[in-house]
């Protein structure tokens, strides 16, 4: 396929066999699915099998990059990926922060790679333009995600993309991620152990083929208006000075700027969040540590585990050379040691008189996690497994889970979050498992309390139509907005996003209504598109996902709230007007399955959704594999 | 137009927004490797270099919002 923006190709690799394969991208497929996360869905759909084991040769790493990518549009250098995750079996999806490496593998020629099979031995790819080659990865297997990059940027030099994954993932730890160039967190659910898995320690992509647009006149209007904009937007010095610290202050700034050693960017990215700390004082003084954000580097602080910065900073850089994801290690240490402390667990069991949350106690853990030893190897599997062993009589002390996974932003969540917003309802819609990233569509969060004609407006520019509207503003319950009748809508823009493969973040997003977005996409490609299609090629995505999961038999059983967030303490709804109860959140549960055109009892997508995306050979696979569609 | 350019490397952050206006300015395509402006990032320093087909526009100082470079005047020849 020859369109401006796609690159024209998918990249398969069979780590089995050896064998290498360029795809065309099919020009229809790219038309109803857009790109990246659209074209991973269906991918995913197509070639992960029903009941595989995700550690097995038979899973698929799928990645991905939208057509903007590797253009100038601002902050789109987002790739994201697609892979049956380890922790709980669903069929999950992740957006990740580009760097080079999307760019990179636009640029040398592929919009998507696809990986199955077993690597006999460790081994990394090498993606330079046609030049497509599996290599010996045994210098690097057994260091950290950030120590590969620096190695394989002394071997190949720069500019470079670079994926990699760091010791848990090569040793199965069920809640590892991939990292891209060390600061980009991707594949939250187990993409790091599916690597492993594979015997794959990297990905590395270099492009000189570059990539063209359709209509290079149509296509400058709205680029330069979206530059000029930027340069205007209020919060653009101060996201240059404190990072995202701007924009949620999580610490004193003049704390900040002691730290802060310089900030990085993903290609095109006008507010490089992405930075590079420096330790000042303690055992640590000098190190310098790169970090998706300093704000993530508190983490540590927030479990309660130190208050100095060095500390905190330090555990944070043992975290993601690891590539463990943070929120499931600290949480489930908690949990661990909660279990000790009410007799759930003998020390001989833990191997420990309980976890004391001191900084070389938890530093120790998070290698005991990483290389499964003693207590850590139990840990390693992740919530879903330990629940099934320790699951019994918690209630007391029962984590913040769903599907396996740390629902991390909520009023007991370890991000406490006070409102009932998008961010909170999709911890539990979210196919995959919590996943606050569609959230990030609607500000609710940011914008605490704004009048119902602000919101509307907001909705208006994400491309909501006015009945939908309508029904989101119809109050229930005390309420005057229904998240779950919004989240559909919150999905479907972030997956926009992740389509296209501009940025996630809030502070980007609010400058690409669904109309800049459409104009961009005819302007980039030559396939004229509406805001309308655009939303409805995303639905068809997300359904496709949603599908798969069925498929695997997720349904309205797993969509659920952690207890927790019913206890004492209770959400309010976003005007602060009630709180909220469970028959409430269920009560929305039920609006959101409506809303989607799903079916209410199963939470499940019915015959006649499926028909009106175009999906009718869904049905027939259902058929077929007695998946039954209401 | 050619302008003089000032760089402050110091400033730049990595997002290559100068190379890619540059080669699709140029070269009618988005490639880093085909521009006239040339980042070097090692560990959060950069390194801003001109190749000689540069014909000093000015688009790279435009497109760069981090103001590490800098228009300083038109140059009339």
């Amino acid at each position: 396929m020859t369109a401006g923006g796609y690159a024209g190709s998918i990249l398969h690799v069979d780590l089995t066999t050896g064998k290498i394969r360029k795809e065309p991208l099919d020009s229809d497929m790219a038309r109803s699915l857009i790109g990246g996360f659209g074209i991973n869905a269906k991918l995913g759909y197509d070639l992960i099998k029903p009941g595989i084991d995700p550690l097995s040769p038979d899973n698929k790493i799928i990645i991905g990059a939208g057509p903007f990518v590797g253009t100038n549009i601002p902050a789109s250098a987002r790739v994201c990926s697609l892979t049956k995750l380890p922790v709980n079996g669903a069929i999950g999806w992740s957006g990740g922060a580009g760097m080079n490496f999307g760019i990179m593998l636009k640029h040398a020629g592929y919009d998507h790679i696809v990986i199955e099979g077993r690597a006999d031995k460790p081994v990394y790819l090498r993606i330079f333009d046609d030049d497509v080659e599996i290599c010996d990865a045994g210098a690097v297997w057994g260091k950290g995600a950030g120590e590969t990059v620096d190695e394989l940027y002394s071997r190949y030099g720069r500019p470079l993309g670079v994926v990699s994954i760091g010791q848990s993932g090569e040793n199965l730890v069920k809640f590892s991620m991939a990292f891209v160039e060390r600061v980009g967190t991707m594949g939250r659910g187990g993409l790091g152990a599916v690597f492993g898995s594979k015997n794959l320690k990297a990905i590395i992509s270099r492009g000189t083929k570059g990539i063209q647009v359709s209509d290079r006149k149509r296509y400058r209007e709205p680029v330069d208006h979206l530059y000029e904009r930027m340069k205007g937007y209020p919060g653009l010095k101060g996201a240059h000075m404190y990072g995202f610290l701007n924009f949620m202050p999580a610490m004193p700034r003049e704390d900040y700027l002691q730290l802060k050693k310089a900030r990085l960017a993903c290609v095109s990215c006008p507010i490089a969040d992405k930075e590079i700390l420096q330790i000042k004082k303690g055992r640590f003084r000098g190190r310098t540590v790169y970090s998706s954000a300093a704000v993530n580097t508190l983490m540590s602080m927030m479990y309660g585990i130190t208050d100095d910065y060095g500390e905190t900073i330090k555990l944070s850089e043992d975290l993601d050379n690891y590539g463990l994801d943070q929120m499931e290690a600290l949480e489930l240490l908690r949990f661990a040691d909660q279990l000790y402390k009410h007799g759930m667990l003998t020390e001989n069991e833990l191997g420990t008189p309980g976890i004391e949350f001191e900084p070389d106690t938890i530093a120790d853990w998070l290698r005991k996690i990483t290389y499964r030893e003693g207590f850590g190897d139990v840990l390693a599997d992740g919530f879903g497994e330990v629940l099934k062993k320790y699951g019994e009589g918690i209630e007391e002390f029962a984590p913040v889970e769903v599907k396996g996974m740390v629902a991390y932003q909520g009023i007991t969540s370890p991000i406490k979050a006070d409102l009932f917003t998008t961010f909170e309802f999709g911890m539990a819609v979210h196919p995959k498992g919590p996943c606050a990233a569609p959230g990030g569509s609607s500000p609710l969060y940011f914008t605490r309390g704004r009048a119902i004609d602000w919101v509307a407006g907001h909705l208006d520019r994400l491309g909501v139509p006015k009945d939908a509207q309508e029904r989101i503003f119809t109050p229930k319950d005390g309420m005057l907005l229904n998240v779950g009748r919004m989240e559909k809508y919150s999905q479907q823009s972030l997956f926009i996003v992740d389509m296209l493969g501009t940025c996630g973040r809030g502070q980007i997003n609010r400058f690409y209504s669904n109309k800049v977005q459409a104009e961009l996409y005819s302007a980039v490609t030559g396939f004229e598109i509406s805001g309308e299609e655009l939303m409805k090629a995303s639905e068809r995505a997300f359904n496709l996902v949603k599908a798969a999961n069925v498929r695997e038999g997720f349904d309205r059983k797993d969509d659920r709230f952690p207890d927790g967030w019913f206890g004492e303490e209770k959400h309010k709804d976003y005007y602060e007007n009630v709180e909220i109860t469970k028959e409430m959140a269920y009560g929305m549960l039920d609006d959101y399955y409506d809303e989607r055109g799903w079916d209410i009892k199963t939470g499940i997508p019915t015959k006649a959704k499926l028909t009106e995306l175009g999906l009718d050979y869904v049905i027939a696979d259902g058929e077929r594999m007695g998946t039954k569609y209401p | 137009m050619k302008f003089e350019l000032r760089t402050y490397p110091m400033r730049c952050v990595g997002c290559l927004n100068c190379q890619l206006i540059c080669s699709f300015l140029f070269e009618k395509v988005f490639n880093i490797f085909k521009a006239r402006i040339m980042i070097d990032r090692v560990d959060g320093n950069s390194k801003i270099g001109f190749t000689d087909k540069c014909t000093r526009c000015g688009s790279c100082a435009d497109y760069c919002l981090y103001g590490a470079l800098e228009k300083v005047e038109e140059v009339i020849e």
